[in-house]
C-alpha cells in the first residue's frame, strides 16, 4: 500500500497573491466545491484581513465544502487573527517569518520578540477553540534549531503542524530532504511543504519533502503564485501518485482543472 | 568543474525559412556568453552556419559515428548511432527510460565517453545511490542529460553535480524536454555559490532570438524568463522588498536581465500605495493612504484585475486632491 500524504490547495490564497490574479466570490466557491470534490484535503481559502469580500467568499466555502478542511493565512497579529475568528474556519494558519533577514530586516524584531509575539497570536486562536497550524516563512533560508526550538513550543500549544515554507524558491532537492529529515528526528511534528518554483524545481522538491517525510503538500492550480509561481497541482499529483496515495479522484480533478482553466483570465496590468 | 553542454540547436526543427545561419552563429555564441561550455551543433546546422564561431566549443552531433569524419575540428561528436572513427573523440549517447536499466548499462562501460539521457523518473528512487552507480560505471566522461516526463529535469542536473558529476546537459526553456538551460545555470550560482563568467543578463535576447526562428511560448510565470516573475502586487512582499529586495527575491533581477515593477490591486497594502504616490510627489497620510488603499481593492475586485496607471491616477487624484 503506497503512504498518505495529503494535498493542501493555496489557489484561493497564495495564487491569488500572484500579480493581477482577482478571483470573484462566485468563482473561489465554485473552485472550491470542485477542490473539495476531487479529494484534495485542505483548501486554504484567503485572508480574512483582506476585507469583507474576502470574508464573504470564504464564509460560503465553508458552507458548501463536504470534506475538505478550510484553512484561511493570517500574518502573526492579533487584529488578523480576530478577522479570522469572525469566518469561524476549520483551521486558523499563522505565517511567522523566522529567517534572519525577514526577522531583522522585514519585521525589525528580534527572535525573543518574535517567539512571544507567536505563542500570544497561537494562544489567541487556541483559547477561541481553533485548530491552528504554523508556517515558517522563509525557512528554506533560516536557522534550523531555532526552528526546532520552536516548533517544540508551538506543540505544546496544540499547534497541529508546521508549514515549511521555502518562499524565494531556492531548495534543491538534497537540501529539502535533509532540512525535512532533521526537523521530523528532532521534534517529530508532522510538517508541511510549501515551495515556490523560482528555479523551477517546485515539483521535484515538494515530492522530495514527501519522500523525507513531510506529510502534508502545498500546491496550486496551474503553479499560480508569488513570481514563478507554486508547486503545479496537476504536475505533483501525476508524479506524486506514482509513490504515494494522495486521495485524488481523476474525473474530479480534470473537472477541476477544465473550470480554472476558464476562470482564468491573466489580465496582466502593465 | 561543472561543464553545461546546451542541446538547444538540436531540438529544432530544420527547414524553416525563419532558421538561418546567421542567427544560429548568434545564438550559439550568445548561449555560450550565457554559460555553456559546449553547445552541440547538429550537422544541419552546422551546414547552414557553414563555420562554428570564435570563442565557441562545439560538439557536432551526427547521424551515426561514421559521419564524423566528414566533419573534421570538432572537439567532440555525439551520436546515438555507429562507433567512432580514427580518432575522433566520440561521445555515445544512450537513452534510458528506467532507473532499473542502469545496471544494463555495465555493457557500455568499455566506451571511452557516454551520454546518458533520459532517466526521467530518478527521483522517485534515492537517486543520489543511482548516481553514484552511473559515476562508478562511466568516471568523469559521462554526459548526463536528465528529461523531464516527470517535471524534474532541471532538480536532477542539479543533483547530479552536488553528487560530484561535472557534464549536464540542458536545453534553453528545457526546449525538447530537457533541464532547462536557465534555470540549471542560475542554480549553479544560488544553491551551490559557484561564480562563472556566464553573463545571465543576456537571457532575454536569447529568448528573443529563438523566438524569431521557432515557435517558442514562454508562460508569463516561466521560471527565470517569464515576463512577470518580479512584478509585485502582494502588500506584504512590497513592504519587504522596500526594506531590503532579498527578503522576497531569490536573487536580483537586473541577474538575468530584468527590473522590478510594483503594481497595484486586491491584494495591495499601504506600503505600496505610498510607493506609488511618491513616485507621482504626493506624500499620504496615515488615512489617506488607508482611503486610497480600498478604493483601489474595490477597484481591483470589481474589474476582476489589478488596477492600472492610469487608473490610480485617478483614484489618487480623488483621495488626494490638489496634491496630486
Amino acid at each position: 500500500m503506497k503512504p498518505r500524504r495529503f494535498i493542501v490547495d493555496t489557489t484561493l490564497r497564495d495564487g491569488e497573491q500572484s500579480a493581477g490574479i482577482v478571483f470573484t466570490v462566485e468563482e473561489k466557491v465554485r473552485l472550491a466545491a470542485l477542490m473539495d470534490q476531487c479529494g484534495i484535503y485542505q483548501i486554504e481559502a484567503g485572508i480574512p484581513a483582506v476585507g469583507r469580500v474576502e470574508k464573504e467568499a470564504i464564509t460560503r466555502i465553508l458552507a458548501i465544502r463536504k470534506n475538505a478542511k478550510i484553512s484561511v493565512w493570517n500574518r502573526m497579529n492579533a487584529e488578523d487573527i480576530r478577522h479570522s475568528m469572525e469566518c469561524c474556519p476549520d483551521i486558523i494558519h499563522i505565517g511567522v517569518p523566522v529567517s534572519y533577514v525577514q526577522i531583522y530586516t522585514k519585521l525589525r524584531k528580534n527572535k525573543r520578540w518574535l517567539e512571544n509575539e507567536l505563542l500570544r497570536c497561537v494562544d489567541l486562536a487556541r483559547s477561541a477553540g481553533f485548530d491552528v497550524t504554523v508556517g515558517f516563512e522563509d525557512a528554506s533560508r533560516a536557522d534550523i534549531s531555532f526552528m526546532a526550538s520552536l516548533m517544540k513550543q508551538l506543540e505544546t500549544y496544540g499547534v497541529l503542524y508546521v508549514r515549511f515554507a521555502d518562499t524565494v524558491g531556492v531548495l534543491t532537492p538534497g537540501r529539502t530532504a535533509d532540512s525535512i529529515k532533521n526537523l521530523l528526528d528532532y521534534t517529530g511534528m508532522p510538517l508541511e511543504i510549501h515551495v515556490h518554483n523560482d528555479l523551477g524545481m517546485a515539483v521535484a522538491n515538494s515530492l522530495e519533502a514527501a519522500k523525507a517525510g513531510a506529510l502534508y503538500v502545498d500546491c496550486t492550480l496551474q503553479g499560480l503564485g508569488e513570481r514563478a509561481g507554486n508547486c503545479d497541482f496537476q504536475k505533483f499529483v501525476a508524479v506524486g501518485e506514482r509513490i504515494f496515495d494522495l486521495g485524488i479522484k481523476r474525473e474530479a480533478a480534470a473537472e477541476l482543472l477544465r473550470e480554472f482553466s476558464g476562470v482564468m483570465r491573466m489580465e496582466m496590468v502593465e | 568543474m561543472i561543464r553545461l553542454l546546451d542541446r538547444t540547436l538540436s531540438t529544432l526543427e530544420y527547414g524553416r525559412e525563419t532558421i538561418t545561419g546567421n542567427k544560429l552563429a548568434e545564438l550559439v555564441t550568445l548561449l555560450s556568453r550565457a554559460g555553456a561550455d559546449w553547445v552541440e551543433i547538429p550537422v544541419e546546422a552546422y551546414r547552414l552556419m557553414g563555420t562554428v564561431p570564435d570563442d565557441v566549443k562545439a560538439i557536432l552531433r551526427v547521424h551515426h559515428g561514421e559521419e564524423a569524419a566528414e566533419f573534421p575540428g570538432f572537439d567532440y561528436y555525439i551520436s546515438r548511432f555507429g562507433e567512432e572513427t580514427g580518432d575522433l573523440r566520440f561521445i555515445h549517447e544512450i537513452q534510458v527510460n528506467d532507473v532499473k536499466e542502469i545496471e544494463l548499462l555495465k555493457r557500455f562501460q568499455h566506451f571511452k565517453y557516454i551520454c546518458v539521457t533520459g532517466l526521467d523518473d530518478l527521483l522517485l528512487w534515492p537517486y543520489a545511490r543511482e548516481m553514484k552507480k552511473l559515476m562508478a560505471l562511466f568516471g568523469k566522461n559521462m554526459w548526463f542529460c536528465p528529461e523531464n516526463d516527470y517535471h524534474c529535469a532541471t532538480a536532477l542536473a542539479l543533483e547530479w553535480i552536488a553528487q560530484g558529476g561535472r557534464n549536464v546537459g540542458v536545453s534553453f526553456m528545457g526546449l525538447g524536454g530537457y533541464a532547462a538551460f536557465e534555470e540549471v545555470s542560475l542554480g549553479i550560482r544560488i544553491a551551490f555559490r559557484q561564480k562563472s563568467g556566464a553573463d545571465l543578463t543576456l537571457l532575454p535576447r536569447i529568448l528573443a532570438l529563438l523566438s524569431e526562428m521557432a515557435p517558442v511560448k514562454v508562460a508569463s510565470n516561466k521560471a527565470v524568463l517569464g515576463s512577470r516573475i518580479f512584478t509585485v502586487e502582494s502588500g506584504v512582499h512590497a513592504d519587504g522588498l522596500v526594506k531590503n529586495p532579498s527578503v522576497y527575491e531569490p536573487y536580483p533581477p537586473q541577474w538575468v536581465g530584468k527590473e522590478r515593477k510594483i503594481v497595484l490591486g486586491k491584494h495591495s497594502g499601504r506600503c505600496s500605495v505610498r510607493i506609488k504616490a511618491k513616485e507621482q510627489g504626493v506624500e499620504l497620510s496615515d488615512q489617506k493612504a488607508a482611503l486610497l488603499l480600498e478604493k483601489i481593492r474595490n477597484r481591483s475586485i470589481e474589474e476582476k484585475r489589478g488596477v492600472s496607471e492610469a487608473e490610480f491616477l485617478l483614484l489618487l487624484k480623488e483621495v488626494a486632491g490638489h496634491e496630486a
